[in-house]
């Protein structure tokens, strides 16, 4: 026979075979995950139920009286009888038809119902029924188990008369004989364990179950009289049972001792066979073999492993030459040697970024530019009540420094808590309408500080992307999972806050801490947050809020809380509250107010408040001031708010430029963004906005770029950033838009004629273009005469 | 006979005590907890659907363990934390209400007493004849605070001078200063460094290095404290795995240390760092918050008293709260980084500028020591002279007594180990008692065994006061049990010449 024909073309096997993977994969591994079972029990299982089911489909006739070995089908047929007649409720099984085994098995069981009559207990019918249904599954199971054997025995006799082999009582024989002794000595004790555990009221299918059921039933007078009778009847078990164990134990022995004995006769002929199966004659000597087409068998077996190995595939490389071995030291300081690390700051090859203006003296409306000789109207700095003016701060900085020195010299824990730090933290407390507040010696810390103390890798932060880096940070540094909605969007909002409500019921989450984090005027856009809104869904969603009013404080709302006031909010309805004292109260430093919880935690566990030095107390003395200020003049709030307003107005008529707060303008803080948007066509937005900085600076007044570091997650348009002061007069407003706009014009359309461009304009020349004045809309030559 | 070197690690017995009292307060806390839930009920709630603001361990750790010694920390004080100081009385530790949050009442009254506890090294924390009238001047000048960042109109001409003095103090190109120390290190670290990076840091690093770190995202790695061995062995495994997951190199790699640890007042192992970070071609970043100003003979910190040059450290970074009695830090690097850094870190670009009375106040104090003032006496070098006699000396008293004393000579913070937690709150209130008042440290911020007292000493110490405070201290060990060690010493002083200080330190 030809070999090759069997074999199947190998392209087209490797073609189908990565299908087949697929859903072997696909298959074992759903059933890895699906069920707890072991996949190869469920394999196994299933191939004993292919092999039973055909014996089970024989005709269930009545079985003929079987000698001993009983026939192999006897048990099958037994045990499908039983379960009929147990299923189907007949009487019991006709044990006339059954085989030995089975009869020898059933014994037991009518001995003890016979006990159970005698003993007498009426009240356990239900029970009695139980138990006899269950000795007969059980029954049937064990005359099962022993069939079995004597049919795998009766098997292998057939198959070895086949083969001319059987000569005698064979192995399988023996040990059916011995597992059908065991089994009877095994269920005759188990007979009488369940009957005396019985007896005590102990065994499993009681019906009475509850202890107090239990306890009465063991206490009745019937009962006791029982019991009584069942001590008698239990003191003589012990020997009863010692009795059968031991007859059934020696009876195992006995047939394990000769099965010992023979076992060295039974070697013997076993070579003695296997030599007449391969020797000269043999059925399985070469000739023989040969003659009867053994060769067949054989081809088909290695057809057989062939597809086999065709359907495993490519060999996989074994697992040892995928452990790197640890690097030797000699390895290590080549790696070592070879490194080399990035600078780790390198100068910038573009052109320097021009410093920022340095201001001599004092802020206030008007200061002096260090290298300028004229003083300038100051548009950028954030004393919107006009602070810094104040000879009574003045007069209390001078006071505290002469008591106090300059520095506190420690954190607050260790003796640099100074009664002013207590008396500001009082104050500011009942200024804000809360129960406490808390003092950082700088503002940039306090966010950072207090979010970390509040949220941990289990809590859920939501912030406004447009945040300032104090505020992202402390959510880095909290590291709870801080979702980013988009900027002002209470819709993206309330969509987050779905889908993480939805997501934590899914997953069946505790409780945890949730936080939502904004500005209440940011300092990036200088927009109001929609504090109403927020608060709304930071209810609905059980949220806490935290706000920072850093821009916000002394400016908004009716007592200058800041814009949760100025949104309708009290002071409680926000859990913490956080603002920089470098704004409108004109000192440095910041603070957090809230309940006393949430500040008494923050003493504890604020990092910035515990492992820092705090706030030099000349400082605190001059925000008490501010303070004491802030409450006898409110009219300052009403000025810069009123300024503000002006100032928004008058930009409105300003063309190329559009203020991004512009739905706000009670807010002293105005960025301006250019308007329709610069092509880029090589000068960066940033550049034309510092162009028109510096020439804004030229023409007397200062505003500044706002920037943001390269860390902040958002980096929002340039914008020119704009403050307004309450000490701002109306006439210095209209003076800074007209110069603001003259620059604007003269940036956005230099030309080298017009009278108010001055030496620096000369650097702006390469880079303009005829078309950007029209492409902005502004005005040519004529209007910039102005 | 020599001295046993102080332990961080308590002795077996005192372990197991210290251990068995946390046991203690734990088992009686949640035992009171117990009564008060089922007796109480406590009626302050969270509302319902909020998770407690305050975890279930840090609440319970607070209620039952801080408050009860809640008195021995944030004592206020009512004048400058000089040599001698007024501490403001409080109601004595009353755990009122259920839940035993109830806060101390100021009593109104004063107590004076001698201060161990504040970072006055170089005694600039009082009224200075040099230094406060020019700060005076400065208020009067540019006002107390600019109102605005630096980048936007709150540069001064004064914080550029300020950064060229510090610069050339430390020989370095440049300098950027920031208004808040802890600041320093959490805000530029991250603009330093970040993804891709490798921070290998000190185990015993300060909180605000830790959040820097955390802040700029690099991955780190510790290695043991103060252990240039440990440091080695680390960077080179490091360097020879790469990043993880990738194994792609690193792009660099910062070794992050203190010049002195504030908790333990050891010096840093500086000259076997970076000895190593050069042959590894790591960075360095030193933390000179304690030792600048405080170590060396000109004050130049820990460079100067392990004689490494300040060109070998890549990255130096203090504050000016503790030597220079004002407040912030700053940055001294390379022009390169320092440009980089100005560009970059939001501390410089969105937080309110130093206040210019506090730069001028840093500024006076570094003419003064380095002896560039009008008046010409030699004075700030004889504050730093005078700090090295008085740590010394005190050192050497209480390391007489027997305690438990960590860090090194020179050094002006002395650790005195506690261990346990009963005498955290009995030593503070005995010294108090007493008229001196300590700092005492316990959990968490030390490991649970080896809470301490934290003695700072200061160039405006007089040796009377150091001994009144050694005789204060010897009383109160024995009450609280504290000499772990023999006695070697007797505090006779006055027998040891070599150790006569000046008479009147307070001109100082």
């Amino acid at each position: 026979m030809s070999t090759a024909a069997g074999t199947p073309a190998p392209t087209g096997q490797r073609r189908s075979w990565p299908l087949f993977t697929r859903a072997a994969s696909a298959e074992s591994s759903s059933a890895a995950q699906g069920s707890t079972l072991p996949v190869k029990v469920v394999v196994a299982l299933f191939c004993i139920f292919l092999l039973a089911t055909p014996l089970a489909l024989l005709p269930l006739g009545a079985p003929q009286p079987a000698e001993h070995p009983p026939s192999w089908i006897d048990g099958p047929k037994y045990l499908l009888h039983t379960a009929r007649s147990s299923l189907f409720g007949s009487s019991k099984p006709s044990g006339s038809g059954s085989g030995r085994a089975a009869l020898d098995a059933a014994a037991p069981f009518e001995g003890s119902k016979a006990v159970d009559e005698d003993g007498g207990l009426p009240q356990l019918d239900t029970y009695k029924q139980g138990r006899s249904h269950g000795t007969r599954v059980g029954t049937a199971v064990q005359k099962f188990v022993a069939s079995t054997g004597s049919s795998l025995a009766v098997i292998g006799n057939q198959f070895r008369s086949q083969l001319g082999l059987s000569k005698q009582l064979s192995l399988g024989d023996k040990a059916s004989r011995a597992w059908y002794g065991t089994g009877r000595s095994v269920s005759s004790l188990k007979k009488q364990l369940a009957h005396s555990f019985h007896r005590l009221g102990l065994s499993k299918p009681n019906p009475v179950r509850h202890p107090r059921e239990w306890l009465r039933w063991v206490l009745s007078k019937d009962r006791i009289s029982q019991f009584k009778a069942q001590v008698r009847y239990a003191s003589k078990q012990p020997a009863h049972l010692y009795s059968s164990a031991r007859e059934g134990i020696m009876e195992t022995g006995r047939l394990a001792g000769k099965g010992s004995r023979s076992a060295v006769h039974r070697l013997q002929r076993m070579a003695r066979d296997f030599w007449d199966l391969v020797g000269p004659g043999g059925k399985l000597h070469p000739e023989e073999f040969l003659e009867h087409n053994g060769d067949v068998l054989v081809q088909l077996v290695l057809l057989g492993l062939l597809a086999v190995l065709l359907l495993q595939g490519a060999f996989k490389p074994s697992d040892k030459n995928k452990k790197d071995a640890p690097l030797s030291e000699k390895e290590i300081d080549q790696l070592c040697k070879e490194w080399q690390p990035e600078p780790l700051a390198s100068l910038r090859s573009e052109p320097e970024q021009k410093p920022s203006p340095v201001i001599q003296g004092r802020t206030g409306v008007w200061v002096e530019v260090e290298g300028r000789k004229n003083s300038v109207l100051n548009m950028a700095g954030n004393d919107f009540l006009g602070m810094s003016a104040s000879s009574a701060i003045e007069k209390a900085c001078y006071d505290a420094i002469d008591k106090y020195g300059v520095g506190s010299c420690g954190p607050r824990g260790f003796y640099g808590t100074i009664d002013v730090h207590l008396e500001f933290e009082a104050k500011m407390a009942h200024f804000m309408g809360t129960e406490e507040c808390i003092l950082y010696s700088y503002d940039l810390a306090t966010v950072p500080s207090v979010i970390p103390a509040f949220a941990n890798a289990k809590d859920i932060i939501v912030c406004d992307e447009a945040v300032h880096y104090g505020a992202q940070n402390g959510c880095t540094l909290s590291r709870a999972k801080t979702y980013y909605f988009k900027h002002n969007d209470v819709a993206d909002l309330e969509s987050i806050l779905a889908r993480v409500h939805a997501e934590e019921r899914r997953k069946k989450k505790p409780l945890n801490r949730r936080y939502i984090v904004t500005e209440g005027v940011f300092a990036a856009t200088g927009e109001l947050a929609p504090l109403a809104e927020i608060h709304r869904l930071k209810d609905k969603y059980k949220y806490r809020l935290l706000v920072d009013e850093s821009f916000a404080l002394g400016v908004l709302g009716q007592h200058g809380r800041g814009a949760c006031e100025h949104a309708g909010l009290g002071p409680n309805d926000v859990e913490i509250v956080c603002a920089s004292l470098g704004n409108a109260v004109g000192a440095v430093g910041g603070f957090c107010v809230g309940s006393r919880d949430v500040v008494d935690h923050q003493r504890l566990s604020g990092l910035g408040y515990c492992f820092s030095a705090s706030l030099p107390p000349f400082l605190s003395s001059a925000a008490i001031a501010a303070m004491n200020q802030l409450e006898h003049e409110p009219q300052a709030m009403e000025a810069v708010q009123e300024n503000a307003r002006y100032l928004h107005d008058l930009l409105k008529s300003v063309p190329g430029i559009r203020v991004l707060g512009a739905d706000f303008p009670q807010v002293p803080l105005l960025h301006l963004v250019l308007d329709p948007e610069p092509p880029t066509d090589g000068v960066g937005e940033g550049q034309l906005l510092q162009d028109l900085a510096d020439k804004a600076l030229d023409l007397g007044v200062l505003a500044s770029v706002h920037r943001t570091s390269p860390l902040d997650r958002w980096q929002p348009r340039p914008s020119l950033r704009v403050t307004v002061t309450a000490r701002h007069a109306k006439h210095d407003l209209d003076r800074a838009v007209k110069q603001l706009s003259k620059a604007l014009q003269s940036v956005m359309n230099p030309e080298p004629t017009t009278p108010l461009s001055i030496a620096s304009s000369q650097k702006f020349s390469p880079r303009a273009s005829p078309s950007r004045g029209r492409l902005f809309g502004i005005g040519g030559g004529g209007r910039t005469t102005n | 006979m020599p001295h046993q070197p102080g332990s961080l690690k308590p002795p077996f017995v005192t372990a197991i005590s210290t251990l068995s009292s946390w046991a203690a307060f734990f088992i009686f806390g949640h035992f009171r907890d117990f009564l008060v839930f089922w007796f109480y009920r406590p009626t302050k709630k969270t509302p319902k659907g909020y998770a407690p603001i305050r975890q279930d361990y840090e609440d319970f750790y607070t209620r039952r363990m801080y408050y009860r010694i809640h008195d021995a920390f944030n004592r206020p004080i009512a004048s400058a934390p000089n040599s001698e100081m007024k501490v403001l009385e409080r109601t004595s530790t009353v755990v009122g209400g259920a839940n035993g949050t109830q806060g101390l009442e100021l009593t109104g009254g004063q107590k004076d007493v001698l201060n161990l506890g504040s970072y006055n090294y170089l005694g600039f924390a009082a009224r200075d004849d040099y230094c406060t009238p020019r700060v005076l001047d400065t208020l009067k000048e540019c006002g107390w605070s600019t109102c605005a960042s630096r980048t936007q109109a709150g540069s001064s001409p004064i914080h550029r001078q300020l950064e060229r003095a510090i610069a050339d103090f430390l020989g370095k190109e440049d300098a950027i200063v920031l208004g808040m120390g802890f600041a320093t290190n959490s805000m530029i670290l991250p603009a330093l460094i970040g993804k891709g990076s490798l921070i290998i840091s000190d185990a015993l690093n300060h909180a605000s290095i830790v959040a820097g770190v955390r802040g700029s995202g690099a991955k780190v790695k510790v290695f043991e404290h103060n252990n240039p061995d440990s440091l080695e062995a680390v960077l080179r495994n490091a360097i020879a795995q790469g990043q993880p997951r990738s194994g792609r190199a690193w792009k660099k790699v910062l070794i992050v240390t203190e010049g002195i640890f504030s908790m333990e007042g050891e010096a840093c192992e500086l000259a076997g760092i970076v000895a190593v970070a050069k042959k590894y071609k790591a960075y360095v970043f030193l933390d000179e918050a304690h030792s600048i100003g405080a170590l060396g003979k000109t004050g130049r910190g820990i460079t100067e008293h392990a004689g490494v040059s300040t060109s070998d450290i890549d990255v130096m970074m203090g504050t000016f709260t503790k030597s220079f009695g004002a407040a912030g830090g700053y940055i001294a690097s390379s022009r390169a980084v320092v440009q980089h850094l100005r560009d970059t870190s939001p501390a410089h670009i969105s937080a309110t500028a130093m206040s210019p009375p506090v730069a001028q106040q840093i500024i006076s104090a570094l003419t003064l020591i380095q002896g560039r003032d009008d008046v010409g006496d030699g004075r700030g070098q004889r504050k730093m002279d005078q700090l090295k006699q008085n740590a010394n000396f005190f050192r050497e008293g209480l390391e007489g007594m027997g305690l438990n004393v960590l860090g090194d000579q020179d050094s002006p913070v002395m650790p005195i180990m506690l261990f346990q937690p009963a005498k955290i709150p009995a030593f503070s209130r005995l010294c108090l008692q007493r008229g001196v008042a300590v700092v005492v440290v316990g959990f968490p911020a030390t490991p649970l065994l080896s809470a301490r007292c934290r003695i700072c000493i200061s160039a405006s110490h007089t040796r009377a006061q150091l001994e009144r405070a050694l005789e204060v201290i010897d009383e109160v060990a024995d009450l609280c049990g504290l000499k772990h060690f023999p006695q070697t010493k007797s505090l006779d002083i006055k027998s040891k010449p070599e150790l006569a200080l000046p008479a009147a330190a307070s001109s100082l």
